[in-house]
């Protein structure tokens, strides 16, 4: 029934006129609260249409551009084939075989409202008990009603297509020349209304009765009621900033400002700069829109909360503008080739070697940025997903690697080519684990804690940094121990594979200790041998194994090299293994679907050390 | 000391305190936790720990083993001969000293939080109070008897076919279910949970020609068998606090434009004797008086308002992880900087 009424409401409002392009460069900069934070309109276009879209990182101006046809000419949007229906579901819906893969929200009504009654049902049962076809159909269904309210969003300040005679809308204190809004209207709703009753007490409800300007009365007052309704719990998109201290941090839709009185006299003014938005946009005057869209930002910046709000909001914007982690990926994954290629002793080697080096500072400088850079934009502690475990551990990788580099003795390009070569393999792994193209997400209930994020969090992810290290020193030792001939492109890293594991023991052991102290202050426990805890432990425990055995002489090279090496898959299966058994009280990490790259990694990684293991035992045999 | 007795408890603690039991030890004990951990997906949380854990020897099919309790006594044991009787005492060593202490203390706290912590949750409707700390998987049998006085019996002390006297006369028991839910309207028996705070146990009494099954409450609430009708009920073993909580408020706040929440919050009022005062619980803010620590644990809803479940515990050993982290800390420290300055010594060298 409500989708009905969207569809009623929103002939109410014209189409926008062609445009060339449209300059959207301020119009990204307004911000909106989605998702319990405040983001630029950018991030919430990408996140809207990626949603609909089923696409994880789709375009940026194209998103922005639905967006904005989306909330100034929704009608329009009505159109626009945006969302993905599977195979399956195409079949259910009764849609014949076609090559088409998207669907518009016009498309899909019809089909869905015949579905109404069994959706109804569906959505009453846990999630987990329906097929996946019930599934998809819900999760279709569930999407077009947050369409719906995203395109009723602006429907208060649109312009109105009314055929009204000069001499009416001057009766009525409309505007004579220029459309009308709703908001206009409804300041005539006593006029209106009282003329109506008069016309339907002279002449009935027979449409076919009414003059012209009778007609146009009838259809307004039709238009307000239904247009109200329409708006009524309209929240998807909260564009306007608190207004008063009660509403604390939550921001309103502009139905929300309207309905429950969340306005004030600059929230008025902000609503006016989307109203010329809305009628340059709908004009197709590009210049125009970007004007009245810089205007909005100097509205509204002002009335952000926080510190260095609006420099936040563009910071985000340029996050997605620049994918800082993957380009580090890619300048480390060349680092290392250029490192091979500087085996050479030729000019290429040289010049090779030189560029790998100048590459890996660029790759580690853009590393610490990016970090740095995602701290600003949450205003937070580094670390509070797996994904950003990932990136916080492959920085401290590369600079305990760069360390490492400067201070070694004998060739060291090796090394940096190794250490390069790991941290892209983190980073390209890291991909994985993002949500969607940013991974920005508030924190939840348990994690809002921004002491116990600085400090258990951070430890921890930086000693599995430290064993990520340490594992790669051991393989590069291992390299050293079977083949004579790397000794002169490796230089002996044996002490440092000492300190490298005692600073793991060292994070890896204090880290796991305040993780602990957290547990009691917010379970009641130290310890509960909770998966994430006991995978902390096996790599604390692997440590102290290994050190104490190489103090006592039972631990000899072969297995220290061997097992230090192995710390790969150790921190492997504490760091997303114990995720796949989704047990336990650190259950909100959980992942799934990794089990079988897990299990490949595992045995890929014993089936390198045990050769190499093998390989220089027989050495030294001979 | 005779000679003998000398040599003999020479020989006692170099045993104890050799380093091949850490060097086999530490992995049977990594060996038992993987098994534990995996463990927990099938048999839960609470049985795994009993099983592998918690547990001197661990059944792998009819195979006995030694279990975790057992390794990490021996560990405990090597370590503290070792670091009482063989520690070298010198200024290069004080990192690894400094280490095994704090390692010790940890150790010496989990066991003494094993043998003396209490730990329990309460489940307090808003506007209501309780003062009673319920056990997480023992419920027992309250019911007022012939005299007025108000009788409990465990749960795993029941019987069928036992007489219970209460005050509206004998009552024969017919069933007891560790775990029981509803069927048509009757009371089924249910398998355990695996979690056993998810069992809700019930007894099935004959009173006169009356079937009366009693259920423990869905949510946890407390029952008072003053307040039943007949006087007797199924309730989790309680232990009482010296001061009562009242709930004035629960509250659940979503970051705005999401379900995502961002913080449970009870508002509650805690008496003692004459003294009242307001207090807040919320993650990571818990509530600590007179020994006793209250968390927030989770909530639930009724048609009359929110619930707050809160985890109490009391362990007096609390203090102790904190001192540990900060001595294991200080000596994983000053041992890395000890080494980093013999190396550089030796560079220069």
């Amino acid at each position: 029934m409500i989708r009905l009424l969207v569809l009623w409401v929103l002939l109410l409002w014209p189409a926008a006129a062609h445009a060339d392009v449209m300059d959207y460069s301020q119009f990204a900069r307004l911000p909106v609260q989605v998702n319990g934070r405040v983001m630029p309109l950018e991030r919430a276009a990408v996140l809207h249409y990626g949603f609909f879209m089923d696409e994880r990182d789709p375009d940026s101006y194209a998103a922005l551009d639905w967006f904005a046809q989306t909330l100034f000419a929704p009608m329009g949007a009505l159109e626009q084939p945006i969302f993905t229906v599977d195979a399956t579901l195409r079949q259910t819906l009764g849609i014949p075989p076609t090559d088409v893969t998207l669907f518009s929200y016009a498309d899909l009504m019809p089909l869905l409202a015949k579905q109404e009654k069994s959706v109804t049902t569906l959505m009453e049962r846990d999630r987990a008990d329906l097929s996946a076809e019930e599934r998809a159909l819900v999760t279709l269904y569930q999407k077009t009603v947050i369409y719906g309210e995203m395109l009723r969003t602006l429907t208060p300040i649109l312009p109105l297509e009314t055929r009204l005679t000069p001499e009416l809308a001057k009766q009525l204190n409309l505007p004579v020349d220029s459309p009308v809004t709703y908001l206009e209207l409804k300041r005539a709703e006593g006029k209106v209304t009282a003329r109506l009753k008069k016309i339907v007490a002279s002449k009935g409800m027979q449409l076919d009765r009414y003059t012209p300007d009778e007609a146009a009365l009838a259809q307004m007052a039709t238009a307000l009621t239904f247009i109200e309704s329409g708006g009524a719990m309209n929240g998807v998109l909260r564009l306007v900033p608190p207004q008063w201290r009660e509403n604390g941090n939550e921001w309103a839709s502009p139905w929300q400002v309207l309905t429950q009185g969340k306005g004030s006299p600059q929230s008025a003014d902000y609503l006016n700069d989307w109203a010329f938005m809305a009628q340059s946009f709908i004009a197709g005057d590009a210049a125009m829109f970007a004007a009245t869209s810089a205007r909005a930002v100097r509205t509204v910046w002002p009335q952000l909360d926080g510190p260095y709000a609006g420099a936040r909001l563009d910071a985000e914007i340029w996050y997605d503008v620049l994918p800082v982690f993957t380009v580090c990926a890619w300048a480390f994954l060349a680092t290392a080739i250029l490192a091979l290629v500087a085996l050479k002793t030729n000019t290429v080697g040289r010049v090779a070697g030189r560029l790998a080096v100048w590459l890996f500072a660029f790759g580690l400088n853009l590393v610490l940025v990016g970090i740095v850079w995602r701290m600003f934009i949450m205003w937070r502690p580094p670390i509070a997903t797996l994904y950003e475990t990932m990136l916080f551990s492959a920085a401290v990788l590369v600079m305990a690697g760069a360390f490492i580099i400067r201070r070694a003795q004998g060739a060291r390009l090796a090394l940096l080519g190794i250490t390069a070569f790991c941290t892209s393999l983190v980073l390209f792994i890291s991909g994985f684990f993002q949500n969607d193209a940013t991974d920005f997400e508030p924190l939840i209930a348990v994690l809002n804690t921004p002491f116990w994020l600085g400090t258990h969090v951070v430890m921890i992810t930086a000693g599995y940094g430290a064993c990520l290290m340490t594992a790669m020193l051991a393989h590069l030792c291992l390299l050293r121990h079977a083949y004579p001939a790397a000794q002169s492109r490796i230089p002996d890293l044996s002490a440092w594979l000492h300190v490298a594991a005692l600073l793991s023991l060292f994070l890896v052991a204090v880290g796991t200790i305040l993780g602990g102290v957290w547990a009691d202050q917010s379970w009641g426990r130290f310890w509960g041998w909770d998966p994430k805890e006991n995978g902390a432990l096996l790599i604390v425990l692997w440590l102290v194994w290994l050190l104490h055995g190489k103090i006592s002489g039972h631990v000899k090279t072969a297995l220290w090299l061997g097992g230090l090496a192995g710390m790969t898959i150790i921190q492997a299966l504490a760091w997303f293994g114990v995720n796949l058994l989704n047990t336990g009280l650190h259950s909100y990490g959980f992942i799934d679907s990794v089990a079988d790259g897990l299990a490949l990694f595992c045995l890929i990684q014993m089936a390198v050390i045990l050769f190499l293991v093998w390989k220089g035992k027989t050495r030294h045999a001979a | 000391m005779p000679a003998s007795g000398k040599k003999i408890f020479q020989r006692a603690t170099m045993l104890a305190a050799h380093p091949a039991i850490v060097f086999w030890a530490v992995p049977y004990l990594m060996l038992i936790l993987v098994l534990g951990t995996l463990a927990q997906k099938e048999e839960g949380l609470y049985l795994a720990q009993a099983n592998f854990f918690h547990a001197f020897v661990t059944w792998l099919g009819p195979v006995p083993l030694p279990g975790g309790a057992l390794v990490i006594l021996l560990l405990t044991v090597n370590l503290l001969v070792k670091f009482l009787m063989f520690s070298q005492w010198s200024w290069r060593k004080s990192g690894i000293i400094l280490s095994h202490l704090g390692v010790l203390l940890l150790l010496g706290g989990g066991l003494w939080t094993a043998q003396t912590a209490r730990e329990g949750f309460m489940v307090i409707p808003e506007n209501g109070q309780s003062s009673r700390m319920q056990s997480y998987d023992q419920a027992e049998l309250a019911y007022v008897d012939a005299t007025g006085a108000t009788r409990t019996i465990p749960l795993q002390d029941l019987q069928a076919g036992q007489t219970l006297p209460l005050q509206a006369g004998d009552a024969s028991v017919k069933a007891v279910h560790r775990n029981a839910g509803s069927m048509n309207g009757e009371v089924v028996a249910l398998p355990e949970a695996l979690e056993p705070d998810a069992n809700r146990s019930a007894v099935i009494l004959q009173l006169g020609d009356k079937i009366l099954p009693l259920v423990e409450d869905m949510r946890g609430l407390e029952c008072d068998p003053i307040a039943a009708q007949p006087k007797v009920c199924v309730r989790r073993k309680g232990h009482i606090l010296p001061f009562t909580v009242q709930l004035t408020d629960f509250r659940q706040e979503l970051y705005p434009a999401s379900n995502i929440v961002r913080a449970y919050t009870s508002d509650v009022l805690v008496t003692d004797g004459p003294v009242q005062w307001p207090a807040t619980i919320g993650m990571n803010k818990p509530l600590r008086y007179r020994g006793y620590t209250l968390y927030q644990s989770s909530f639930d809803s009724s048609q009359d308002g929110d619930i707050t479940v809160l985890n109490v515990v009391r362990n007096t050993g609390r203090l102790l992880p904190y001192l540990a982290t900060a001595v294991t800390g200080a000596g994983l420290l000053l041992h890395l900087l000890i080494m980093w300055g013999q190396r550089r010594r030796e560079q220069a060298l």
